[in-house]
């Protein structure tokens, strides 16, 4: 079923034909690094203000520092993958569309499925957290009746929806300036517990004066911290997404992406010292708000504020960021007629792919909605495994993807807005951690893994038997590559 | 109280937002041809320009 063979005939290789004019519609080009670094960052950073902590419960506190530097490995092969083959491929859809010109359509059709539900299920997730931070600050405000989550759920998705219909400019610089804020919230908090002086408030003597300490499972607790060290870096990969909304796409995806993942490198650690040196493990290990938590021990009121704040602001742009990237896979999809070619329709005012963004809104509600309505908040790590379990089986996909793309294309074939280093080690890489993280993930959420399995191999049947008939078999190919090598 | 004007408020605007992109949506599928909403292709850019410099440094 590969696509290649039906890719049009075009003048093998370099220099490549200019692009002939088109009449039409297209999504706007006005996105440049920041809008990139924004998106991606975005995304992710909700992962420092709750979440990640997790990894101390299950591994204790140097249990979750090992998980950061091993997933963060992980994730910068992912951020040097995306940045080479997405500097060439001016699309949106993202690892969707990457997959489709080096594998075939069901593993594309499967990766934009991964895709969807990776970032609607994060999205989803975030917004049952910012329903609950309302019940928490009218809490705080003197409040003790209770509060409609349902009202704050519905309306935050509706409000990110409505930014993202109306264009993808002020949706990105929004989440660019809102993350910057809940970054430098990070950074505050570093100075305002004078981390620079370990010695000073912070105190880590409890932690290095025995193994039980700080590894209070062993080894056997970091391998199950990994799983939640996922939620340090989760995303990044979304920067792919913008890619056809990109001036440059060759410039902005490669210096938003790694600049991305450095940002969330030093946040990482930054995060991890200061919660670390303030908060006991045990107390860590369950926290909803660990950063806040951190502020709150300072006993300095601003600091409080600032990370409720940033936790605020972090979680809006995730939502945001996810809302996004969301729509345009699923509008990729629909352009190339994977899924009903009506989805592929693009605002001709706005510039945005309207009918996707519209359609994944009711489905991220209800999925928000879910842990409310069954009164069961456990649902909520469920929708995130989800989440997760979407994104691993996508890095997955990624290293055959990186094998296939320099063989197709090889070096000097192609422009490439950013070339790698060290191939093939970054792929196998990803593809070691990936599959350790996954087991790992196997272990403490088999049944939802074994769901989701289920899942995509009923959606392959039902591609592969209705839908694979009206793809678009040549014109879903409209970029003047040359042609592959061996074809 | 706050908080019950507050409840009343978010399901206000959520409504109102999203009546609005509804209402827009069906507007803009009967204003314009569903063949001209869906001409958009996979993108192209300077990469693609034939005076770009083939890269790869390594």
């Amino acid at each position: 079923m590969t696509e290649i063979e039906s890719r049009p005939p075009q003048v093998p290789g370099p220099p490549a034909p200019p692009a002939p004019p088109r009449e039409g519609l297209s999504l706007s080009k006005v996105l440049g690094p920041i809008h990139i670094w924004g998106l991606g960052v975005g995304i992710v950073l909700v992962g420092e203000f709750m979440g990640w902590n997790f990894a101390v419960g299950k591994g204790g506190m140097f249990g979750a520092l090992i998980a950061a530097w091993v997933v963060g490995v992980l994730y910068t092969c992912v951020a040097m993958i995306d940045s080479e083959v997405t500097s060439t491929v001016a699309a949106a859809g993202g690892q969707y569309t990457q997959a489709k010109h080096t594998i075939g359509p069901l593993m594309a059709f499967n990766v934009g499925l991964f895709l969807v539900l990776e970032y609607t299920m994060l999205e989803a997730a975030d917004a049952n957290v910012m329903s609950y931070l309302a019940t928490t600050i009218s809490g705080q405000l003197g409040y003790h009746g209770s509060v409609n989550q349902y009202a704050f759920i519905v309306l935050a998705i509706m409000v990110l929806a409505f930014l993202n219909y109306r264009g993808v400019l002020a949706t990105l610089s929004i989440n660019f300036i809102i993350t910057g804020i809940a970054f430098l919230a990070i950074v505050v908090l570093f100075f305002g517990t004078q981390g620079f002086d370990p010695t000073s408030q912070l105190h880590f003597s409890g932690l290095t004066s025995s193994e039980s300490n700080g590894l209070p499972y062993g080894w056997l607790g970091v391998f199950a911290a990994l799983q939640f060290g996922m939620w340090y870096y989760l995303g990044i990969e979304g920067t792919c997404q913008a890619a056809e909304e990109c001036r440059s796409a060759a410039r902005s995806i490669p210096l938003g992406t790694m600049t991305g993942i450095i940002t969330l490198l030093i946040a990482a650690a930054l995060t991890w010292f200061v919660c670390a040196g303030t908060l006991p493990w045990q107390y860590l290990g369950v926290s909803i708000t660990p950063l806040f938590d951190t502020a709150l021990m300072t006993g300095t009121k601003s600091l409080a504020i600032l990370l409720a704040i940033g936790t605020i602001l972090a979680t809006l742009a995730s939502a945001n960021g996810c809302i996004n990237d969301a729509s345009r896979a699923w509008f990729s999809m629909g352009r190339d007629n994977y899924l009903p070619a009506w989805f592929g329709a693009i605002h001709p005012r706005y510039r945005t792919p309207f009918r996707a963004i519209i359609f994944l809104v009711p489905v991220a509600i209800a999925f928000a909605v879910l842990p409310v309505l069954l009164n069961k908040p456990e649902l909520l790590g469920t929708i995130i495994t989800f989440s997760i379990l979407s994104a691993l089986l996508m890095y997955s996909f990624m290293v055959p993807n990186m094998f296939r793309f320099r063989r197709l294309w090889p070096i000097g074939t192609l422009h490439r807005g950013y070339t790698h280093p060290f191939h093939p080690l970054p792929a196998i890489t990803l593809g070691l951690i990936a599959a350790m993280v996954l087991f790992a993930t196997f272990l403490g959420y088999g049944t939802v893994l074994v769901t989701l399995v289920v899942f995509y191999l009923l959606a392959s049947v039902w591609f592969v038997v209705f839908r694979y008939r009206y793809v678009a078999r040549g014109k879903q190919f409209t970029m003047p590559w040359p042609r592959p090598k061996g074809y | 109280m706050i908080v019950d004007i507050l409840e009343w408020a978010a399901w206000i605007i959520s409504a109102g937002l999203g009546g609005w992109m509804l209402f827009d949506a069906l507007k803009t599928g009967r204003e314009y041809d569903e063949e001209f909403l869906t001409t958009s292709v996979e993108g192209t850019d300077e990469l693609f320009d034939p005076h770009a410099s083939v890269g790869g440094a390594r």
